[in-house]
């Protein structure tokens, strides 16, 4: 058995320990910088075994890549389904203590290494549901100089990485969190945005971390302008782009508090921008602006 | 004969919680269809389709609901009837409410 340790995911250790004979791996998280410890670490044990599902009742199904399961005592499996292509067989990442511990069972033989991302966005989205500490959201996230962060939520392949281009192109100083993923946790009262190691196209993953100080909707549109978002349009548009375990009333609840927290207690605005040059500096002084309000 | 008309009451596969002030419809048994995470949606309701809600806490006919409407707000007969109508199909087709 390996034991691999990484830096940490907002705040929390994150620790592998690997059985001989299985590779895996891990480029997201071996580039990881890795946040201050503010939380309890996540383990996972990966070991061959059956990936057999026995019985637990579908809850969520993510085609063709997975289907989550709840078992009767409660813990949630997701069963990776078998890759032709990559010679994957079939592997289940079973909950053995909620929020903290958890095992990866590898069936059958595998062909070179197995990329863990796949299984690292599941955890996450379990961790933080079952912690009800926060979530991860599909958003472009960065830093203002005021030190607040600016989240800007979008679905995949509506701006983001454009985004973050065009604010390193007009201020290369700005701290990027990430140009596709980011944590929110919401801990004594306090929203913050954390930098995620899983990037998207513009290949950005920062661990820095600050207190969220606006909440940014983007939009393409041939003149600059800003407006103000309703709370009830916020959400509507927030649930687009949030990673919710929908598996557990109780855990969804968690997270709908949280997302009401980003729709009521700081400013929400849609930015509309055509890509041009000057872009990125308008959106850093309407943000400023905001953050400094 | 006449056939009586059809009463419709709330159903547990959808989780109602007020967030911000609005009355959201959270997807609770999202087996129920198979990309239920890719489909599953997050219902906002406005004011009369909340108090259609919770008007629907016990089987109510769409006329009911619609005379409800045309007492409680200033709307026509056939505003309402179509408002209700509308709101029990939308309601039907994510499983929120069913027929008896």
């Amino acid at each position: 058995m390996r034991d691999l340790t990484y830096a940490p995911v907002a705040g929390m250790p994150w620790h592998y320990a690997v059985s001989d004979g299985i590779e895996i791996e891990t480029p997201d998280l071996e580039a990881w910088g890795g946040s201050p410890v503010s939380a309890g670490a996540v383990s996972v044990r990966h070991v061959r075994g059956s990936a057999d599902v026995v019985g637990a009742r579908p809850v969520m199904s993510m085609p063709p890549w997975s289907t989550y399961y709840m078992d009767p005592d409660g813990g949630l499996q997701v069963l990776f389904h078998p890759i032709a292509e990559r010679g994957q067989g079939p592997q289940l990442l079973s909950t053995v203590r909620d929020g903290h511990e958890y095992e990866v069972r590898y069936e059958g033989s595998t062909t070179g290494p197995v990329r863990q991302r796949d299984k690292e966005l599941a955890l996450i989205t379990m961790v933080l549901g079952a912690r009800r500490s926060g979530f991860l959201v599909h958003a472009c996230g960065f830093v203002a100089p005021v030190g607040r962060a600016v989240l800007c939520p979008a679905p995949s392949g509506t701006g983001k990485s454009t985004l973050a281009r065009l604010l390193l192109r007009a201020a290369p100083e700005v701290q990027l969190l990430n140009d596709d993923r980011v944590i929110v946790t919401l801990a004594n009262g306090h929203l913050h945005a954390w930098g995620s190691p899983w990037p998207g196209q513009g290949g950005i993953a920062c661990a820095a971390d600050a207190p969220v100080g606006v909440l940014c909707f983007i939009a393409r549109t041939e003149t600059p302008r800003v407006r103000r978002v309703t709370p009830r349009e916020a959400l509507g548009r927030l649930w687009k782009t949030v990673a919710l375990p929908l598996w557990s009333a109780a855990e969804t609840d968690a997270a709908l508090a949280i997302m009401e927290a980003l729709v009521t207690r700081i400013p929400v605005v849609e930015v509309a921008y055509p890509v041009t040059e000057s872009a990125g500096r308008w959106i850093l002084d309407v943000v400023g602006d905001l953050t400094s309000d | 004969m006449t056939e009586a008309p059809a009463r419709y009451h709330r159903t547990d596969t959808v989780i109602p919680r007020k967030v911000a002030g609005e009355l959201v419809l959270v997807p609770a048994d999202v087996t129920s269809v198979y990309e239920a995470n890719r489909r599953a949606e997050l219902y906002i309701l406005n004011g009369t389709g909340e108090h259609l809600w919770d008007l629907l806490a016990l089987p109510c006919t769409v006329d009911h609901l619609a005379d409800e409407l045309v007492r409680e707000y200033e709307v026509t007969d056939t505003a309402a009837r179509a408002d209700s109508r509308n709101f029990i199909d939308a309601m039907l087709a994510i499983g929120a409410v069913t027929q008896d």
